[in-house]
């Protein structure tokens, strides 16, 4: 076999261990859509990739800070996409019915069965998502090496749909590193049927 | 390794290496002194010497350097429970089986809501919350620890590795298969101790381990029918979930490697029936494992909810509810069950847990929220402000004040 | 929430298919300003020697382990030596055991941030577009922890598997034919990285992946270190 098969069939392993197979694209710091309702106005440029319900924004790497935007969540989706079938069933499952309790434990729930440990809830308050009454809580986990996370959800109900920004990064320096980015693009979020009805 | 752990589909491929095992011959040393003994009258003879050191150019000590480095990796996971007391005893109990091993073997008790306990080849044993949950006395932990060090002083792993090396292709595609899979909170280990690791251990070698659990037991003045209760317990659960028709996918190939949970109780009572003194051995030790499990089992609980395995979960705290130690905390765990799982009749049978919890005194803080959470979705909204405004009050410093003072807002 | 852990492993094998042996990225010629007190701390050097048995399986070896630990360490002492540093050793036993201490912390994060060069520094369907022209990793401020308590300038992370064919390659060749990948006898891969202990920065990196070499000798043991500290700054 020659070289470049060789590396290609490597690549194809990788693609389908990483269960996608997205490059990344450039975020350039002026306003995006994400999905069909959301819009956002970062003050940096970012790497992004999409998937199914998601878009995930990185500036260093997923493993040292990653920005997950959801382009609205519906009844039955979930927060996450395991490649493991079986503990993907253990998902729980978005519902537009949910509590801000409900929804804190949803969220929640999804980190720890995506295999992270050592969750810690921290602060949980309301506050306006895209003019809307939404929600922010911080938490604190590890990933499956020890290393300390922190990370916050901030999002909304609307029109059925949940509306969820995640960040998260390593305690030590990355989820600092553009934290201040990150709340002042969500300061700028906007959902575009609210603009287009009012 | 005991566990009952969902692990990789790939393990399907280990059916076709049954039956390799080798069997040992070579000195044999006394438990109970670390002297070389004679196998063939001792039936607790080790096969690894007190203190052993293997030579650097042994595949032993190629083993022990791979878990050597996965202990590094584990013990800074920030999954170990520091607590002294907990640490003291089970340490304290595992010396008391390995005698003279005492020494090379290092316990930690790892945060995991899975029953499962390990033991490496070089000494470092892993036993789990989720394991802790379920036993339910010092002779149950006794049993399992002593099974655990069965596989130790009878160097199972070194045994299993020599057969995986002999093994040919079968394996290449095993390790292939496992690489993207990781081993859990364990971390990633070299492929070959992954490999030890995914591919536990052989029936037989599980048969000797039950074997070893069961005489340390009564070595040990405890009632060895205890080994085959953990079993029977198990098996209670696996019911459940599989009328629940939440069974774990691998589970059935996970067993087609193992020896079956009847097999292994069953076999652990006709052992049990078979010891001459047995009427004396009635030592279960319940209240000093209580003493030391009890005041952290919340904590173990809450994890083993995080899983949302609903119908183990509802087994196992029905059992534990019959053993009536600090109820409250169960009836408000049962009740957090039946709130998420939220099937048809859930939030009354919810409402009803959280009503027994507080009936039985002093529940954890978090049931008066619950409580607003399930008078909310009744409709009972008077009920739900008094019950949110109870949980201020009994954790003014909680993470969620705000948020609960918000939804007493909505509420007026 | 993350790319998949197995990926990493299966990057670094696409890499021996990749022509060159050695790749490495920097974002400085000169580490020294000062010619006193010059060192470089090494951090716990993370090197197996493993055979490769006729099923595929790596069995780890520790006599070869421990020799090529030792044949590195006397290589590396000599490198630094060249622009008169000195290598002192990161002594695990006295380092801080809780896991949420800076120490304990920052070697993880290093496994974070080495891995995230790997994925998206030298497996070019991953790469960043922010990071195309730049080389920006850090590990932040908290090595100051570090540079205090061992009075180092630098810190020198290493991480090596090596592995040798045992007779036999019908395995390796069913794992190449499945993976894509020839594996001829033995493999080594490896990294290394510099860091600022003043400012945290990653300064140096560089990646090691080829189908020969022998660390089990020290002829072979200086010579795979040489390689994997390529463009080494002065
Ligand atoms: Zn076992």
């Amino acid at each position: 076999m020659t070289a470049q098969i060789l590396a290609r069939l490597a690549f194809l392993c990788v693609c389908f261990l990483a269960a996608g197979c997205q490059t990344y694209s450039l975020v350039q710091p002026a306003r995006v859509t994400v999905g069909d309702k959301l819009s956002i106005e970062p003050d940096i440029a970012w790497n992004k990739r999409s998937i199914e319900n998601a878009e995930i924004w990185t500036v260093d790497g997923e493993a040292l800070q990653a920005l997950h935007l959801y382009k609205g969540l519906e009844d039955g989706d979930t927060l996450f996409v395991l490649t493991n079938s079986e503990k993907q069933e253990k998902m729980p499952q978005y519902s537009k019915t949910m509590s801000l309790l409900e929804l804190r434990e949803f969220i929640e729930a999804s980190i720890v069965q995506s295999g992270f440990t050592n969750l810690k809830s921290l602060k949980f308050k309301p506050t306006k998502f895209a003019d809307k009454d939404g929600f922010r809580f911080e938490f604190t986990f590890s990933n499956t090496n020890g290393l300390r996370e922190l990370g916050f959800a901030a999002g909304a109900q609307s029109g059925d749909r949940l509306y969820l920004v995640l960040y998260r990064g390593a305690k030590l320096h990355y989820y600092g590193k553009y934290l201040k980015n990150v709340e002042d693009m969500i300061r700028s979020v906007q959902l575009a049927w609210a603009s287009a009805i009012l | 390794m005991i566990a009952v752990r969902q692990i990789g589909c790939a393990i399907a491929v280990l059916g076709m290496l049954g039956g390799c095992v080798t069997t040992q011959s070579g000195p044999t040393y006394s438990v109970s002194t670390g002297k070389p003994t004679a196998a063939a009258d001792d039936k607790l003879a080790a096969t690894l010497k007190p203190g052993a050191k293997p030579a650097l150019n042994t595949d032993d000590a190629g083993l022990r350097m791979m878990y050597d480095k996965a202990e590094g990796k584990f013990k800074t996971s920030g999954n170990v429970v520091r607590d002294p007391e907990i640490n003291r005893y089970v340490s304290g109990l595992v010396c008391k089986v390995a005698g003279p091993y005492c020494a090379d073997i290092r316990v930690y008790v790892i945060r995991a809501p899975y029953f499962n306990a390990t033991m490496g080849p070089n000494g470092a044993m892993q036993v789990w919350t989720g394991l802790l949950l379920r036993t339910r006395n010092e002779a149950q932990l006794m049993a399992v620890l002593g099974h655990e060090i069965g596989h130790y002083l009878r160097q199972h792993s070194l045994e299993r590795m020599r057969t995986a090396v002999n093994t040919s292709n079968a394996l290449a595609f095993f390790q292939l298969a496992t690489a993207g899979a990781g081993v859990g909170i364990v971390g990633a280990m070299g492929s070959l101790v992954a490999l030890a690791q995914l591919t536990a251990y052989s029936r037989d070698q599980e048969r000797e381990a039950d074997r070893f659990g069961h005489l340390f037991l009564v070595k040990h003045g405890y009632d060895p029918r205890e080994a085959a209760r953990i079993w029977g317990q198990l098996i209670e659960e696996q019911d459940a979930e599989k009328e629940e028709g939440e069974e774990e996918e691998t589970r059935s190939v996970f067993l087609a490697s193992h020896p079956l949970p009847d097999e292994r109780r069953d076999t652990l009572w006709e052992l049990a029936d078979e010891v001459e003194v047995r009427e004396k051995l009635t030592k279960i030790n319940e209240e000093v494992y209580n003493a030391v499990f009890l005041p952290h089992r919340r904590m173990f609980l809450r994890d083993e909810l995080n899983l949302r395995r609903f119908a183990r979960f509802e087994t196992l705290l029905e059992m534990l509810i019959e053993d009536g130690k600090q109820v409250a905390e169960l009836h408000y765990f049962r009740g957090e069950l039946y709130r998420l799982r939220n099937d048809v009749g859930d939030v009354e049978r919810a409402e009803k847990e959280y009503e027994l919890a507080v009936e039985a005194g002093d529940p954890p803080g978090e049931i008066h929220r619950s409580m607003g959470q399930i008078h909310q979705k009744l409709g009972k909204m008077d009920a739900a402000k008094g019950a949110f405004q109870r949980y201020l009050k009994a954790k003014p410093n909680a993470e969620d004040v705000d948020i609960i003072r918000h939804i007493i807002g909505k509420l007026s | 929430m993350s790319l998949q852990r197995g990926m990493l492993w299966l990057v670094v094998v696409g890499l021996l298919v990749s022509g060159c042996q050695t790749i490495s990225l920097g974002t400085r010629e000169h580490l020294w300003t000062d010619s006193n007190n010059r060192r470089v701390l090494l951090m716990p050097a993370d090197i197996e020697l493993s055979v490769l048995n006729a099923g595929g399986v790596t069995e780890p070896n520790a006599a070869w382990t421990e020799k090529a630990k030792k044949l590195a360490f006397e290589s590396l002492q000599e490198k630094m030596g060249e622009t008169s540093a000195t290598l002192v050793s990161y002594d695990e036993k006295s380092a801080n055991p809780d896991p949420d201490s800076d120490e304990v912390q920052l070697l993880k994060l290093h496994q974070a941030v080495g891995g995230s060069i790997m994925l998206h520094k030298f497996f070019a369907p991953l790469a960043l577009p922010t990071k195309k022209e730049s080389f920006d990793w850090t590990l932040g401020p908290a090595v100051a922890t570090l540079r205090e308590k061992h009075a180092a300038d630098y810190g020198l992370f290493v991480f090596i598997r090596d592995s040798y064919a045992s007779g036999g390659r019908a395995a390796a060749i069913f794992i190449g034919a499945v993976l894509g990948v020839g594996i001829q006898g033995g493999t080594q891969v490896g990294f290394a990285s510099l860091v600022d202990l003043k400012s945290g920065e990653i300064v140096w990196f560089n990646r090691l992946a080829r189908g020969q070499g022998d660390m089990r000798n020290e002829k072979g043991a200086t010579e795979t270190i040489a390689l994997l500290l390529n463009n080494f700054p002065k």
